[in-house]
């Protein structure tokens, strides 16, 4: 009996001790809060990016973006505000993006919120600021963005009109008649193949090949023989790694394979592809070496000066982005409400990157199609622009 | 005499923790009127669901000595089973932790199946395999919104929609100490003892009549239900639930905090799990967003080097040397 009874206030104790060591750490998030730091003449807004973690690459792009920007805006003036930019990092951690969000919007009152930048972390972010009624500038291509919620603005073509602009490239354009598609087993993977598939099948075609294969995978032979034997004109390839779309380039060239790669833009895939990288087409909305771009060098150098060592078409539409929500802030557009009715006005607006982005109140995909281009093993060069 | 001085004492002791529980309910309901930011109070309903990790992981590695990297496919599994059960019945989160605990135990058995035939090392990697496998399969499956998972839940408890930051709080708060009241009860009866034996030494346990496989699937079950309730909670906190639940980052943070702490120590594993968990979302405020994992890192290390007990080990060490040193001047 005693024994029991001793035992019980061992184990009373033992809850007590535990919870009291809950309470007392937890009690610290008391101390954690944050101010708004917007004063009367600045108009501040969020930038919740992965700084750090795997996906730090695409935010220091968004980062770099931003600055350039706001450096070029505040520069020149005609504003009667001066754009003040807060960085959160996210972290890459789905949990840490949808806390600093929240973070931004409830705690620091920001009336706008850019990023973060790829499909994993932007969704929960996009529910979160849809429950907050705040506008949302996103750059993902993951096409559920703009269809499901109504208060994000992509700046970039979604990856369903991605997927149809390659199918018209590829079969309008280039009267390719035997068409192979490969495709990660990723989310954005496999939604641009069934788009491709559904595209090929409005042009009478099917694919003469489908294959899959693992993010990161390192050996493609199995895939690549698959292709080999269907002996395609061009193959589409809708990789999202840069070291995925090396691999299968490399690999593709010593099997032999002939066709004409097409997928999307991927910043590094042809620098660490090397020689195999020539003649691949890709699609994007803005090449860093563009050498029909006028715009492309000068932007390259912005971003390069702010932090973005390899630029790609993720900093430049974002620096696009910040240039559209200053041209909507200069119209006097400060608050959340005025900001969303601001973007879905903003139509036929002129980029650096992109020479037109148009939003509607029902179509907030700014781009429509991308830009088409050939890696002639030095630098790009347009092949096609729908 | 000997009577009189237990009672004594034992009168002393309750007089001493007396106070304890009602400054932690004071404390528990305080702390959503003292952090009235609604991101603030966000984040203490996740702060309680990765506690909630940590009390599984204190009853499956402390208590019982399992070695398992297997918490995120269960908190996965736990994740996806309340989302879809919630999106399928319009159903309130306590069935949907019912369903995620009914879904974490039968895992974690499935696991404690698995654990019985392997150790160490092998436990380990089998149990690894488990996140893996549950990751493919539910990317490949569109019932459960394959690669882009599942939103558009509404998370409810009586009338209350877990939308709302402080009802988020009570109920991972109300799981929690659920938690930590088993693993406590667990701690002082026969099962604690059988898996203390087990942690112990396997062998020795057998000689004296402990099933270990029985034991081993029990705390595997035990642990899988806890782990699944938390990952029940985690839709209502992120508003969706993708593959990347699967992901074995969430599983590593808590090991971190329970190895710096000492896993053995359930109130030093709650601490450090907190502590780590404001600190990495607080971190960028003091600029170390980018040197968190690092930091986490060096902690294991510099741990497992002094002090492998952990911090739980501090007090168990003064105690050690004070007996020393009485015992030396008597």
């Amino acid at each position: 009996m005693r024994v029991r009874s001793a035992r019980r206030t061992v184990s009373s104790r033992s809850v007590a001790r535990s919870a009291a060591a809950v309470v007392i750490a937890a009690s610290a998030l008391a101390a954690c809060g944050s101010e708004a730091e917007t004063s009367g003449d600045e108009f501040a807004f969020a930038v919740v990016v992965e700084q750090s973690g795997p996906f730090a690459a695409y935010g220091a792009e968004v980062v770099a973006g931003v600055k350039a920007a706001v450096k070029d805006v505040n520069a020149r003036g005609d504003l009667d505000v001066t754009l003040k930019p807060k960085f959160y990092d996210c972290q890459s951690d789905q949990a840490i993006c949808v806390s600093q969000v929240r973070t931004a919007v409830t705690a620091d009152k920001m009336p706008v919120v850019l990023g973060p930048t790829v499909s994993v972390t932007t969704l929960p972010t996009a529910e979160v600021t849809q429950q907050l009624d705040v506008p949302h500038l996103v750059f993902s291509v993951v096409p559920q963005l703009t269809e499901d919620y109504t208060n994000t603005y992509r700046w970039a073509a979604s990856n369903h009109d991605n997927a149809r602009a390659s199918v018209d490239y590829v079969v309008g354009e280039r009267k390719a008649e035997r068409v192979a598609i490969v495709h990660a087993n990723t989310e954005i993977g496999q939604a641009a193949a069934e788009d491709q598939i559904a595209a090929l099948e409005e042009y009478d075609q099917k694919a003469v090949a489908e294959v899959a294969h693992d993010p990161g995978q390192k050996d493609y032979t199995s895939q690549l023989l698959k292709l080999k034997n269907a002996d395609p004109d061009v193959i589409l390839s809708t990789e999202s790694d840069p070291s995925d779309v090396a691999s299968l380039l490399r690999q593709s060239k010593e099997l032999g394979i002939e066709a004409t790669w097409v997928g999307a833009d991927i910043a590094g895939a042809t620098k660490l592809a090397g020689d195999a990288a020539t003649g691949y087409v890709t699609y994007s909305p803005w090449y860093a070496d563009n050498a029909e771009d006028e715009n492309a060098a000068e932007l390259a150098e912005k971003l390069k000066a702010e932090g973005a060592d390899n630029p790609s078409w993720v900093g430049a539409v974002t620096y696009d982005a910040t240039l559209g929500l200053a041209e909507v802030v200069g119209q006097g557009n400060v608050s959340k409400d005025d900001i969303a009715k601001g973007l879905d006005e903003l139509a036929d607006f002129k980029g650096t990157a992109v020479p037109s982005w148009s939003f509607g109140a029902k179509d907030h995909d700014g781009l429509d199609s991308p830009t088409f281009a050939e890696w002639d093993g030095t630098r790009y060069r347009t092949v096609w622009r729908p | 005499m000997s009577d009189v001085l237990e009672r004594v004492n034992a009168t002393a002791v309750r007089y001493r923790t007396g106070w304890v529980p009602a400054v932690v309910a004071f404390a528990i309901i305080g702390l959503p009127v003292v952090v009235t930011d609604p991101a603030q109070r966000f984040l203490m309903g996740y702060v309680a669901i990765v506690c909630i990790l940590s009390v599984s992981l204190h009853v499956l590695m402390g208590m019982a000595g399992q070695f398992s990297l297997g918490q995120a496919a269960i908190f996965g599994s736990g994740a996806y089973a309340s989302a879809w059960f919630v999106l399928e019945t319009g159903a309130s989160v306590i069935l949907a932790l019912v369903v995620a605990a009914v879904v974490g135990v039968l895992v974690g058995c499935v696991m404690g199946t698995v654990a019985a035939r392997t150790t160490e090392l092998y436990l380990a990697l089998a149990t690894l395999a488990f996140g893996f496998v549950a990751e493919s399969l539910v990317r490949n499956s569109e019932t459960l919104g394959g690669a882009q998972g599942l939103r558009g839940f509404d998370y409810h408890v009586f009338g209350q929609s877990l939308l709302e930051p402080v009802a988020l709080y009570w109920c991972a708060a109300a799981v929690l100490l659920l938690a930590m009241a088993i693993a406590a009860s667990v701690r002082r009866g026969r099962l604690g003892r059988a898996l203390m034996a087990l942690r112990d030494g396997p062998v020795a346990a057998r000689s004296v009549g402990i099933d270990t496989r029985v034991v081993q699937l029990l705390v595997f079950a035990v642990s899988g239900a806890f782990i699944a309730m938390a990952g029940a909670l985690y839709p209502a906190y992120a508003l969706t639930v993708d593959p990347s639940v699967f992901s074995i980052d969430l599983t590593l943070v808590v090991l971190t905090a329970a190895a710096v702490a000492g896993v053995r120590s359930m109130p030093s594993v709650l601490v450090l799990t907190i502590a780590m968990t404001v600190f990495r979302h607080q971190s960028q405020s003091w600029g170390l967003a980018s040197y968190v994992l690092l930091i986490y890192g060096v902690l294991v290390v510099l741990m497992l080097r002094f002090m492998p007990e952990g911090i739980a080990g501090i007090g168990a060490r003064i105690t050690r040397w004070a007996t020393r040193n009485g015992g030396d001047a008597s």
